[in-house]
């Protein structure tokens, strides 16, 4: 019973307490008016107001209720305005009991100090940031904050340290009185040092101008910003946009001894940072909320002054980080990997080792499964190929002084007599003498490596035709590692081999006729490239030869114009050995080919039939391009075809409308040309006619160029393809495989 | 043939052509100025400058032809002599029918084209002499009063003075007095040769016939 009082009671009195606390609580409500000169909009405003506010937030001890006013002075500078927004405030706060204003920027701090009376009568002041001077000349007036003059020197330090040979200086300002302060107080700030620049004042130039003359300074010139808010034309500017808009454009670093321009074109300087700005002056701030005079509260010194850099501007100048002084803030630097994962790294790389230790061993053991059970396979495979095989001669090889088994079929084929006993001595014999050694080394190299053999050898028939036969062979050997025996087959691919042999022959006959063809269709554009240097070799020894004839003989002319006649010689010699390599008869041989210059040759040829036919050429080749392997002459004559069907496409079009992009680059496994037109496309019922013999649209056309091209490019493992283009005109790729080369080390 | 008034303009887009031609026209005696294209011609080209122009005929953007054409289209007669590396009939042809000196195939005998350049600088002192001619007798029209102009313009239209005098609403004493000061300040004695010079200097006759 007593004990149940006791609890009621504590409740009770727990309850009182808390009411009392609430209702404290509301009673002291503090009241900060925070007056920003600009708008939020502008750069800094935001950060330095959120420095403020989280600082009060999370420091007052009361509640607290904050309000903002944005006075945007700087855009409606109308003295009338002014006037309004103080009637309107002073409206707007009567009878809310402000207990702080904090100011931020100059023009707030001077329109608070004008209209406080009627705003907020006796209230103190917490400005950010005003000089010292202005602080000490207000003392006594409730009026307390924190200091940050305007200062250059040290933003000049980080540049000399950065451009120790830069002789030039630029300083940027606008034309407003704070402006042209600034310029003021930076002029004697840069004359009273010890180093003599070159010094140019850019101050009030209009915008456009302004970024016109920074974006001709020398690259080694050191750029200095201060402010620009109008120009001399009373244009009106948002001085930190108009200033990262100038460090873009400059040809030259520019400095700024404000934070809020890292990050948007400038190198640095040494500046406050906004967010402590804002939560220094609102410190101050509740230090007055906590009951302190204001007048008893000295300004202090902005305690958040530093180097700063912006690492990706070091880099866009190339300046070096090295030359920086200590405590440097760097802003935007990409840690590498190691200083940003090495923990993770190291973990990995320790895990990956582990893993490769147990897959060594695990892959031991696999090993010598498996040799056990291909072994077993490959037998089950090997006679089931010799099952399927008719027209193939089975053989078993054992060792080189032992005869050789052969199946009956294997004789025939060989042209042997049934019961020829047959050894590798015979056997070799009975082949074309040419290939011979290639046969016996085939058989060696199986029988010591236990590569399976995969060959051609020819034979000559006793009514002394040749024949081709293929050798396959698998070596063996025994469990116990003994010496390899080798089981196979022979068979005869002569029928196969003169059909390649002819189609090939057939498709070098058509290329060899195209190409004339071609060189027919350019012979005038040859001509015009062979007269050129001819021109030029017979005006210069008709000079020559009128100088010799002179009486003082100018023996140094002679030389030079002789020199020239080589010269053009060579250049003549050159289109010869073009044409020449033209008109090859090809013989389908492989070699590593540049595609870039293979292009470029081709568009050299070409050049003259450009110009008679008005058309443009862009050529857009790719670097580092891989190598592919083939006959130059045979992809020659694909790209030479492409380029003139995309000559004769735009037949039809106005010449300022003529124009091929001939473009290569890699692609994955491949390179590829594009021959890219602005024609009339492809009609589209013939598109899937494109690469079939004898298939034109032109007038005169044999209708065999396509079909050729494509023939070549399937030749060279590649691929052709032509399409029309979305906006008008057709685009040929040819692709083509690269070919790895293996560069000696 | 070493006037040193007389230059002659070179264009060819070929630097090893230019260069040769540029030599040997210059061991020659002549003055040369030379051009790699026709864009950099037409940009410097001054037609006060009397002298002749050789042009390629195949160069990239504007050619030879084009060349020729625009400089017509400018209001210049600058004598042209084109060499080209491909004798192609339709475009010598063309090339001649608008007023050029000569149609030369690469390559060119200098003999040949100083041949050609000789002919290029007769037309041009030819030309020099007809413009002079044209130039004075404009002078001398300037001089006229108004009065004096109508008057030239009833003479050469076969008028006598008292049809004139009718004409212009005067009495035929002081057409008399105009016109033996016209004839004085043209500087003719004869009818025929007032009407020669008036057509020169494109006066049109009256055409007040009732």
């Amino acid at each position: 019973m007593r004990s149940r009082f006791v609890g009621q009671a504590a409740a009770l009195a727990f309850t009182l307490l808390f009411s009392i606390c609430v209702a404290h609580a509301q009673n002291s409500e503090k009241r900060v008016l925070l007056l920003f000169s600009y708008n939020i909009t502008f750069p800094g405003v935001m950060s330095i107001g959120q420095g403020a506010i989280g600082e009060l937030r999370d420091k007052s001890p009361k509640n607290l209720e904050v309000f903002s006013e944005f006075l945007d002075l700087a855009r409606f500078p109308d003295p009338d305005h002014e006037g309004r927004t103080a009637r309107y405030l002073a409206e707007k706060y009567t009878g809310r009991n402000l207990d702080v204003v904090i100011t931020v920027g100059r023009q707030a701090s001077q329109f608070i100090l004008k209209h406080g009376a009627e705003i907020a009568p006796r209230v103190p002041i917490v400005a950010c940031c005003m000089p010292a001077e202005t602080f000490a000349a207000l003392a006594g007036s409730r009026i307390t904050g924190v200091i940050s003059g305007r200062d250059i020197s040290k933003t000049l330090d980080l540049a000399e340290r950065l451009q120790p040979e830069a002789p030039k200086l630029v300083v940027i300002a606008g034309a407003s009185d704070f402006d042209r302060q600034w310029v003021q107080i930076a002029r004697q700030q840069i004359e009273s040092r010890g180093r003599l620049y070159d010094t140019t004042y850019l101050v009030g130039l209009p915008y456009d101008k302004l970024i016109q003359e920074v974006s001709r300074l020398p690259r080694n010139t050191i750029v200095v910003a201060l402010s620009y808010f109008a120009d001399d034309r009373g244009g009106q500017y948002i001085s930190a946009e108009a200033i990262r808009n100038v460090a873009k454009a400059a040809n030259a670093p520019v400095y700024w001894p404000y934070s809020n321009g890292i990050g948007f074109g400038i190198v640095g300087g040494y500046s406050d940072l906004d967010e402590s700005l804002g939560a220094q002056t609102a410190d101050l701030a509740l230090e007055i909320l906590a009951g302190k005079d204001a007048n008893t509260i000295a300004p202090q010194l902005s305690t958040s002054g530093a180097y700063r850099v912006d690492d990706r501007q070091l880099k866009r100048w190339q300046l070096s980080g090295a030359d920086l002084p200590a405590g440097t803030v760097v802003s935007f630097k990409e840690p590498t990997l190691w200083e940003e994962h090495h923990y993770l790294i190291s973990f990995v790389l320790s895990l990956v080792a582990l893993q490769t230790g147990i897959l060594v061993y695990v892959l031991l053991q696999n090993r010598n499964r498996r040799i056990a059970e291909s072994a077993l396979a490959e037998s089950q495979e090997r006679m089931a190929f010799a099952a399927a095989s008719t027209n193939t001669g089975l053989w078993h090889f054992q060792a080189e002084d032992e005869p050789i088994w052969a199946a009956r079929h294997c004789r025939s084929i060989l042209g042997l007599a049934e019961n020829t006993p047959l050894s590798l001595d015979i056997l070799r014999d009975s082949i074309y003498p040419d290939d011979r050694r290639a046969f016996v080394k085939a058989i060696r190299d199986a029988a010591l490596s236990g590569r399976p053999i995969d060959s051609e050898f020819r034979i000559v028939s006793s009514n002394g035709e040749t024949r081709w036969i293929a050798m396959k062979g698998y070596p063996r050997r025994d469990q116990n590692n003994g010496p390899y025996y080798i089981t196979g087959v022979f068979s005869d691919i002569t029928a196969l081999k003169t059909a390649e042999l002819e189609a090939e022959q057939q498709r070098m006959e058509t290329a060899r006729l195209m190409r004339q063809s071609v060189l027919g269709e350019l012979s005038g554009t040859i001509a015009h490239e062979l007269n050129q240097p001819l021109t030029a070799i017979l005006f210069n020894a008709e000079t020559a030869q009128y100088l010799l004839s002179q009486k003082n003989i100018d023996q140094g002319k002679i030389q030079e114009i002789i020199a020239d006649i080589i010269e053009e010689d060579t250049r003549a010699g050159k289109v010869i050995s073009h044409v020449r390599e033209l008109l090859r008869k090809g013989e389908g041989k492989s070699e590593l080919i540049d595609l870039n210059q293979l292009v470029e040759s081709t568009l050299h040829l070409l050049r003259g039939e450009f110009m008679k036919r008005k058309i443009h050429i862009d050529v857009a080749l790719a670097n580092n391009l891989p190598m592919i392997s083939g006959d130059p002459v045979q992809l020659q004559q694909v790209l030479l075809n492409l380029i003139m069907n995309a000559m004769d496409a735009m037949n039809s079009k106005a010449p300022s409308q003529r124009s091929i992009e001939v473009a290569t680059r890699a692609n994955g496994g491949q390179v590829e040309v594009a021959i890219v037109d602005f024609g009339q496309g492809i009609a589209a019922e013939h598109q899937t006619q494109l690469f079939q013999p004898f298939f034109t649209t032109k007038e005169h056309g044999l209708g065999l160029g396509l079909s050729v091209c494509s023939t070549i490019v399937k030749a060279h493992g590649g691929k052709l393809s032509i399409e029309n283009n979305v906006g008008g005109g057709a685009t040929a790729v040819v692709a083509l495989p690269i070919q790895d080369v293996l560069v000696p080390a | 043939m070493n006037d040193s008034r007389f230059v002659i303009f070179l264009v060819d887009d070929d630097p090893g052509v230019l260069k040769a031609l540029s030599r040997i026209l210059d061991t020659k005696g002549y003055e040369v100025r030379a051009f790699s294209s026709s864009a950099e011609f037409l940009a410097q080209h001054d037609p006060s400058i009397p002298g002749c122009a050789i042009f390629d005929v195949s160069m990239p953007e504007l050619d030879g032809i084009q060349l020729q054409a625009a400089l017509k289209a400018g209001g210049v007669e600058r004598p042209v002599i084109f060499i080209t590396g491909v004798g192609d009939i339709p475009v010598s042809v063309q090339a001649m029918k608008a007023g050029a000196i000569d149609f030369l195939t690469k390559p060119v005998k200098s003999q040949q084209l100083l041949a050609a350049i000789a002919l290029a600088a007769e037309k041009e002192a030819q030309a020099l002499e007809v413009r002079g001619e044209l130039a004075s007798v404009n002078d001398r029209i300037s001089k006229l009063t108004p009065r004096e102009r109508e008057v030239l313009t009833h003479v050469i239209a076969g008028r006598l003075n008292k049809q004139i005098a009718a004409d212009l609403g005067t009495v035929e004493k002081t057409i008399k007095l105009h016109r033996g000061r016209m004839m004085r300040k043209m500087g003719v004695r004869t009818v025929a040769d007032l009407v020669r010079i008036a057509q020169r200097g494109g006066i049109k006759p009256s055409r007040t016939r009732v």
